[in-house]
């Protein structure tokens, strides 16, 4: 107790013992009051210097030295030594040496350094005493960045998450959402494609709350950026905004949450030049696995016999196709191989210096990117035509100390991005791949031209992807921002400063496709006379070329006031800030999208503390959109969260747990980026499709009604969030443990009332009005638990994890009065699915003939039986239901953990999601549906049921020849459970010891190796559990093989 | 410094003042227009009813749009099309779950027609011009209904546009005479205000021939036996408590032949001041095979009462054609159509129901008529005199009607001096052609342009023809025949007018009336032949349980070395198709609609 209450920095004169709530909020009203008016704060009394006891008398000395070191054995320098209930103190060189003279009667050192914990030793008979200090974690002077500037960790109220940016490092991906995925409390995330360039995984904080766009926005430096320009390696800090307090500053953009990125600036100091350059291999993980020809052939057969029909290849075609004796005629290729490659690399390189003076600072980094796809090309092309991303990043931020009191500060962002392709685009080419049936035809005909049929245009995917010309693309993207940051504490009241902010963002790029058109023939055998018989599909055509470009730029304005003081226990932190921003898209395709989108508003946010004891936070944005008719472009957008930090508390007896903070809030944030089209409020008329007229088909133009307008209804969709969080610290916070309830209420969802208008009335879908009429709600829990200590040892080590649970429901859709419940939205949760409930096969035909009418099409045995739901004896698209778990996970984790001893580290973390579900349909889980065309995936094959054969442990229906209106439908015969547990990422690194370094004149230098996506536990099997619903022809995921090293000079 | 404190300042102070809140966000499309707005400007009035045009659906698509499911979806063709909504209707699983399009369709444009009639009125331009085009317009709007009302039977209609702020569950199914009197009074003001002929430059658009043909063809529906008092629809009763169907009069017979007769008289030019702008059409050669060829590929010939310009038209090409042209074999016709067609002679090969339909034992085998010359073993030792065939094709080829040729490609036949080879190893058929080959054994030749060539890329110009002359002579020739009890003189004038340009001898009586209908309903089948006919016939003579209802035959796909292979020629069960009665006789009111207006009744069986 006694020890607390001199724990706190600025002993409080008045003689409260209680102090009642309405003091209390009293105070900070006041505080709010005076903040937002920025008056000089003249109501309270000036700090009072703590009183010193300068009455030691000095007897006896003893000197003591040692050598004060971190957990890796560096040197500390600048670490306070002194002696307790004394006055003496001493201070380490920058070798971390340091030298005391005891007084008689001192008995305990004491060691404090910013940023470790304080150390006591007892004096014993030694005249040396080494000490290793650990990082502390508990830093009171901590800030964390949040909307529109910073806040202390420890006046935190609102649900804040930030993320160590060395355990980010550890994942080698140009993506940087990837490095993000499971390791924040209350972000859920998938990754749905390992394409280069194209591998970012969907965030979403907190889950879906909507129909539309779930993302959250991201802020670099101030300023609403795409998060796929920034480079790990530039960023100094990621804080992630989940509630309402926390995103009430950003108004009718805020409701998805808000991530905001902080790059790195530079500090007093001679120049640090850092360099780390990483290589990494990349291998498809989960490619398909399809069957071959000769069982496609028994299994076509099949497929015929169960339809009733003759058998189409005979025995010794099927042997044929089997041996491979006529590789010409009876093909048996498989497409994934002869494509893709099983591997491929990516380098990651980065240069940075950093470093200035009183006047000037500077940090600078120099990026490239490159990642390779997993196409395979023809080294006779000098162009490429796999998929490669080349990225070079430039990041510049110079802060300048104009005056005393003024500081400018620069930042620049120069990205410039190169993705090059197949002329047909890997999207088209993986889907032939990944269709093309193995015996269609050979890869090469024997005159050594490719094989082709009708089928795929004409292509093999061999060809499409390697002499179909290519694509190639280049984006340059610019972001300046320059800041002026003006103390005015001298000026006009101490804590008042002025900051503007003018940033400016373009986006350039233009893209280029050749598509070359290639003869095409396909072999049919040798003619009587001997010779090869050919059928042309398709000669030799002209190139297309096409070429697409975009620009597109911002141009933001923010001027802000802050106001942070500390006014004996009263601390005071507030901003006020007015902001406008306007959008051009040069290239807009229409009028109505060349117009500029602007925005404007202001936001505030006072925050008022008292002794770190209860805290309490009023935020808000005002802003609107010219997107909205006006009279209803502005929201207001509050947020207000109180705070109680027990463990600060006098009656706080529990030493063992140094904090324990409750918080609370409650707010509205909104959200403009509702999926309509612009000034979706008006009524339009607009060109339309025309009409051939005449002899001569002449084209005449149409016009006609487009949208019904509704200048009343339609504005942004609000949410009405709701927060209670525990923060615990426990032994000097070597343990942390943090827990959140959410609850949030999405309300006026914007939508078109197509659902509730009947096609029969003549309104097409696009001319009806919008309306805000949806709701949702959206309900969850996260936690997160975090131990680090050193021990005696040497040994480094901490554990963290954290979870999250979030459930979005519908409360209010735009459905037809009649739909019954279990078909509709309402009261479903956001994304799953509709869907048949099979019930098994049909055994046979008394079977058939016992259960309910199946309405889709003809059925056999073997057939899948579905449920009657609605028990009208019919089995009918009435009997769907909404079945699973959303396709975005309700339930996301991560844990890991790292080591370090002596230079070696290690780390690993685990992730995994649980409650959603995965549908798989297509043609290759839907064997022939394009006739005998299309690949037939061999987990369908092996599980299949077999007409006379044991079929208890069938999984999917029996085989057709075409398709089968019964089976070929979304039902849970195809629903698997997509949870999954990964080992995201790992990493072994050794930094060579200071003796080597000194030697080698340099400051660090480390090497490693790491990973992504290492090990996979799912029920799924087929495909990785995180890509989209249907048929597999996406882009594999890859597992990440990463060597690097890191040189600090 | 103070110099650039002072600065910073100004700057910052000047953007906050000079910005004013509202102002910089008023910033919305200034081009818009309102419909007034736009209606005040002829050129817009113009696109305005381009766009209404633009509405006529596809019907050339036999194949996945869902707008013409009903060749594929008759006894006439089978369609390999995954997906196409043909096959949910041979297979009977078609279920309220289905929205096709043209329900939801015809609404939206009728309420486009509906938009222009209201504000044409702001279009400064001379009456006649207007007027014209107001005709235009009420054509298309009873088109559209036309094309609901013979799909779903009534449908609610609509004299006005609606206001998006509609109570719309108030919306109802009328009766079917009262959208019978719409879609008429709609007709008779296009007829009253068109020309009988547009001039060369604006084909395409609405004619006052175009309205008498629709009127013609909308009232043989109306008099037919499924709308005119078909006792399974008299419990049909819709919200407002009104039967929806009427009981049966013999007087809609008269006035579909009034309507038929009125269109030839006028199209012909036999009215009182009239000039002929019609006739039937007749090749050059005077070969029938080539008057029907020509009468499908020479664009807007003399025959054509009102077609649509479908321009290019790749997908359909690649379904008409033979693997070894580069097509797809896709839209397959049936052994029963391959059936429907006489001897050159004019006699039926096979033994006939009393339906006028060939007779079909359990297995699928005709009954051949003994001394109609037919023959389904052995092979042609010659050439045809006419070109029709080659020596060493199936003599269930020789001695065809003249349409047969020039409507099927068989194995065997020659086209662009092709040999089409459907048999299981020809190069068309099973072996080679994978997923590309005829599901029946024969390729629709109909509509094929000589000119096209797929390998080359080459792609004629194609129009779609909604009504022709020739269809009217069949309307008028039904429904004269129906209306009286002795065969009526027309009736033979008019039927014998298309059997002689088809190639068959004329009928000289007298016949029954009785033996009259089954000769209207054969000549019916073979002269309009995959011209979206047959599935509306087959339905309004309730004849579609038996016709549609069956298992479709080709022939033995899977088998055939050679031209000459006979197990080739094995009538083979192709699918299954299925039936049910008076359920597939309407197509389903889509549930999402009744779910949103309840007081939509769903028609019989769904």
């Amino acid at each position: 107790m006694e020890m607390l209450k001199k724990s706190i920095t600025t002993p409080d004169k008045t003689p409260r013992r209680m102090f009642p709530a309405a003091k209390v909020l009293q105070d900070a009203c006041w505080a709010c009051l005076v903040a937002l008016l920025f008056s000089p704060a003249t109501v309270f009394a000036n700090p009072t210097i703590a009183e010193i006891d300068g009455a030691t008398r000095i007897v006896t000395q003893r000197e003591i030295t040692g050598r004060i070191v971190d957990e890796q054995g560096n040197p500390i320098e600048a670490v306070t030594v002194s002696v307790k209930e004394t006055a003496a103190t001493g201070m380490t060189d920058s070798g971390g040496n340091y030298r005391i003279a005891v007084p008689a009667g001192g008995a305990v050192l004491v060691f404090t350094a910013t940023g470790f914990v304080p150390q006591e030793v007892s004096i014993g008979a030694s005249n040396v005493i080494d000490v290793v200090l650990e990082h502390s974690t508990e830093d009171l002077d901590e800030v964390v960045v949040v909307g529109f500037g910073t806040q202390k960790k420890v006046s935190i109220v609102g649900a804040v998450s930030t993320i160590a940016m060395e355990e980010v490092r550890r994942t080698p991906t140009p993506s940087i959402s990837q490095a993000l995925v499971g390791r924040v409390p209350g972000l859920v995330s998938r990754q749905t494609s390992g394409e280069p360039g194209k591998d970012q995984a969907y965030l979403y904080i907190r889950g879906l709350s909507n129909w539309n766009d779930n993302t959250p926005i991201v802020i670099v430096d101030g300023i609403e950026r795409d998060l796929n320009t920034i480079n790990i390696a530039e960023v100094e800090s990621i804080t992630f905004l989940k509630d309402a307090t926390a995103t009430a500053v950003y108004g009718i953009r805020g409701a998805n949450g808000v991530i905001i990125i902080t790059t790195k600036k530079g500090e007093i100091g001679a120049p640090v030049i850092t360099l780390r350059s990483e290589v990494a291999q990349l291998t498809g993980m989960r490619f398909p696995d399809f069957i071959n020809s000769g069982e496609f052939a028994e299994l076509w057969n099949e497929a015929r016999l169960n339809d009733g029909l003759s058998p189409t290849y005979r025995s010794e075609e099927i042997l044929r196709f089997y041996d491979g004796s006529d590789p010409y005629l009876y093909p048996n290729v498989n497409w994934i191989d002869e494509v893709l490659e099983k591997s491929t690399m990516q380098t990651l390189h980065n240069l940075n210096i950093s470093g200035g003076n009183e006047r000037v600072r500077y940090f600078v980094n120099l990026g490239y990117t490159m990642q390779d796809g997993l196409f395979k090309t023809d080294p006779q092309f000098e162009y490429g035509t796999n998929v490669r991303m080349h990225r070079y990043n430039l990041r510049s931020n110079v802060d300048v100390t104009l005056s005393s009191n003024l500081v400018a500060e620069i930042g620049l962002g120069l990205i410039s991005r190169q993705d090059q392709g197949p002329g047909y685009g890997s999207a088209a080419i993986l889907n032939s791949v990944f269709d093309y049936a193995p015996h269609k035809i050979p890869m090469y005909n024997p005159d050594g031209t490719f094989g082709a049929t009708i089928f795929n245009n004409y292509t093999n995917p061999y060809m499409q992807a390697t002499h179909g010309g290519y694509t190639n693309l280049l984006s340059n993207n610019m972001q300046g921002t320059f800041t002026l940051k003006w103390d005015l504490g001298k000026l006009v009241t101490e804590g008042l400063s002025w900051t503007n902010t003018f940033s400016f963002d373009q986006n350039v790029w233009g893209s280029n496709q050749r598509l070359k058109g290639i003869t095409s023939k396909e072999y049919e055998g040798i003619y009587s006379y001997g010779e090869d018989k050919y059928h042309v599909w398709f000669e030799k055509a002209p190139e297309i070329y096409s070429t697409a470009a975009g620009n597109t730029r911002y141009l933001r304005f923010f001027s802000q006031a802050n106001y942070n003081r500390s006014f004996g226990a009263h601390g005071v932190s507030s901003m006020l800030m007015f902001n406008l921003g306007e959008g051009v898209n040069l290239l807009a395709a229409d009028g109505t999208n060349a117009l500029p989108s602007r925005v404007m508003g202001i936001s505030g946010r006072a925050v008022y503390d008292f002794n770190q004891r209860y805290i309490a936070e009023f935020s808000f944005g005002y802003n609107g959109s010219e997107n909205f008719a006006p009279g209803r472009r502005y929201g207001f957008f509050p947020g207000v969260a109180l705070g109680w930090n027990i463990a600060n508390e006098s009656f706080w007896k529990i030493g063992q747990i140094n904090m324990l903070k409750i918080r609370g809030s409650a707010g509205k944030v909104g959200n403009d980026r509702t999926g309509g089209a612009r000034f979706a409020y008006l009524s339009t008329t607009g060109s339309a499709d025309g009409y051939l007229f005449g002899e001569s088909f002449s084209s005449r133009v149409g016009y006609a009604e487009g949208r019904i307008g509704s200048e009343k209804a339609i504005t942004w969709e609000e949410a009405t969030k709701y927060n209670l969080g525990l923060d615990v610290g426990l032994f000097r916070d070597k343990l942390t443990f943090q827990v959140d309830a959410f609850k949030e209420m999405r309300d006026g969802l914007l939508v078109q009332r197509t659902a509730s208008t009947p096609q029969v009335s003549g309104f097409g879908s696009h001319q009806l009005p919008w309306a805000n009429i949806g709701k949702t709600e959206n309900k969850g829990i996260e936690g997160m638990l975090q131990a680090r200590n050193t021990t005696a040892g040497g040994l480094f080590y901490s554990v963290k994890g954290n979870i999250t649970f979030t459930r979005s429901l519908t409360v209010f859709r735009d459905e037809p009065i009649n739909k019954p419940d279990y078909q509709a939205f309402r009261g479903h949760s956001l994304s799953t699915s509709l869907a048949l409930v099979a019930l098994g096969f049909f055994e046979d035909q008394e079977d058939i003939l016992n259960s309910p009418v199946q309405t889709f099409g003809p059925v056999r045995p073997g057939d899948i039986k579905y449920r009657d739901v609605n028990g009208d004896g019919m089995v009918d698209q009435r009997d769907e239901v909404m079945v699973g778990h959303p396709q975005v996970p309700e339930l996301m984790y991560g844990f890991g953990f790292t080591l370090a001893y002596k230079g070696f580290d290690v780390s690993a973390y685990f992730t995994g999601a649980g409650n959603a579900s995965y549908f798989s349909y297509g043609p290759t889980v839907y064997p022939f549906v394009w006739g005998n065309d299309a690949n037939v995936q061999r987990e369908f094959y092996e599980h299949r049921w077999r007409p006379g054969a044991d079929n208890t442990n069938a999984r999917y229906p029996a085989v057709s020849s075409g398709p089968n209106l019964n089976n070929n439908r979304i039902s849970t015969l195809y629903m698997r459970n997509s949870s999954y547990f990964r080992l995201k990422n790992a990493e072994i690194g050794y930094a060579i010891p200071e003796r080597t370094l000194t030697r080698l004149k340099l400051t660090n230098l480390r090497f490693f190796v790491n990973g992504i996506d290492l090990l996979l536990w799912d029920n799924l099997g087929i495909v990785d559990p995180e890509m989209n619903n249907g048929n597999s022809a996406q882009y594999p995921k890859q597992r990440t093989i990463n060597t690097g090293v890191e040189i600090i000079f | 410094m103070k110099r650039i404190q002072s600065i910073t300042m100004l700057v910052s102070v000047s953007i906050l003042a000079l910005v004013s809140c509202d102002s910089y966000l008023d910033k919305g499309p200034e081009e818009n227009m309102s419909l007034p707005e736009a209606f005040a400007e002829r050129l817009y009035t113009e696109r305005f009813l381009n766009n209404i045009y633009s509405g006529i659906p596809n019907e050339m698509d036999f194949h996945n749009f869902a707008f013409n499911p009903f060749v594929g979806g008759s006894d006439e063709m089978e369609v390999t099309f995954a997906g196409a909504v043909a096959q949910l209707i041979n297979n009977g699983s078609l279920s309220p779950a289905n929205n096709l399009p043209i329900w939801g369709r015809s609404a939206e444009w009728s309420r486009k027609c509906n938009l222009f009639l209201e504000h044409i009125q702001y279009t400064d331009m001379s009456p006649e011009a207007k007027s014209v085009w107001i005709g235009e317009v009420h054509f298309l709007r009873a088109f559209f209904n036309f094309l609901a009302l013979r799909m779903y039977g009534p449908i609610p209609i609509y004299d006005h546009s609606l206001d998006p702020g509609t109570d719309f569950t108030t919306i109802e199914r009328g009766t079917y005479q009262e959208c019978v009197d719409f879609i008429v009074r709609d007709c008779d003001e296009a007829y009253r205000r068109l020309p009988a002929r547009q001039n060369s430059a604006e084909y395409g658009r609405a004619t006052a021939a175009a309205a008498l043909a629709l009127k013609s063809r909308l009232l043989l529906y109306a008099a037919s036996p499924q709308f005119n008092g078909n006792p399974d629809y008299r419990a049909l009763v819709n919200s407002a408590g009104e039967q929806m169907f009427p009981e049966y009069s013999r007087d809609r017979w008269a006035k579909a032949a009034e309507a038929a007769k009125l269109c030839i008289d006028f199209s012909e030019g036999n009215l009182p001041g009239a000039s002929a702008q019609y006739q039937l059409y007749e090749a050059a050669s005077g070969n029938p095979a080539d008057s029907h060829y020509e009468l499908f590929t020479k664009n807007w010939n003399q025959e054509v009462l009102f077609a649509s310009n479908i321009g290019t038209n790749m997908l359909f090409e690649q379904c008409i054609h033979p693997k070894g042209l580069n097509g797809f074999s896709f839209y397959a016709p049936t052994q029963q159509m391959v059936d429907a067609y006489r001897m050159a002679d004019g006699s039926h090969p096979f033994e006939l129901t009393g339906e006028g339909q060939v007779a079909y034992s359990a297995t699928g085998q005709p009954t051949i008529v003994p001394g109609s010359g037919y023959t389904e073993s052995g092979f042609a030792d010659s050439d045809s005199p006419d070109g029709y065939w080659t020596a060493s094709v199936s003599n269930m080829y020789v001695n065809r009607e003249p349409r047969f040729y020039a409507h099927i490609n068989f194995a065997g036949s020659l086209w662009r001096n092709y040999r089409s080879e459907f048999w299981y190893t020809g190069n068309d058929g099973l072996q080679q052609g994978g997923a590309n080959h005829s599901k029946t054994g024969y390729v629709i030749r109909k509509f094929a342009d000589k000119n096209t060539n797929l390998l080359n890329q080459v792609i004629t110009q194609r129009t779609w023809i909604w009504f022709r002359l020739g269809e009217i002579y069949l309307n008028y020739a039904e429904a004269l025949n129906e209306a009286h009890d002795q065969v009526h003189p027309d009736v033979y004038t008019y039927l014998n007018k298309i059997r002689r340009r088809g190639g068959l001898p004329e009928l000289i009586g007298p016949h029954t009336p009785q033996q009259m209908r089954m000769l209207i309903r054969q000549e019916r089948r073979v002269e309009l032949a995959f011209e979206t006919h047959r599935f509306f016939d087959s339905r309004r003579w309730l004849i579609a349980d038996q016709t549609d209802g069956n298992i479709i035959y080709g022939l033995n796909i899977g088998a055939g070395n050679s031209l000459t292979d006979p197990e080739f020629y094995q009538r083979t069960p192709m699918e299954k198709r299925t039936f049910v009665s008076p359920r597939n006789y309407l197509f389903p009111i889509p549930e999402s609609e009744i779910q949103i207006v309840p007081a939509l009744v769903q028609n019989p069986g769904f």
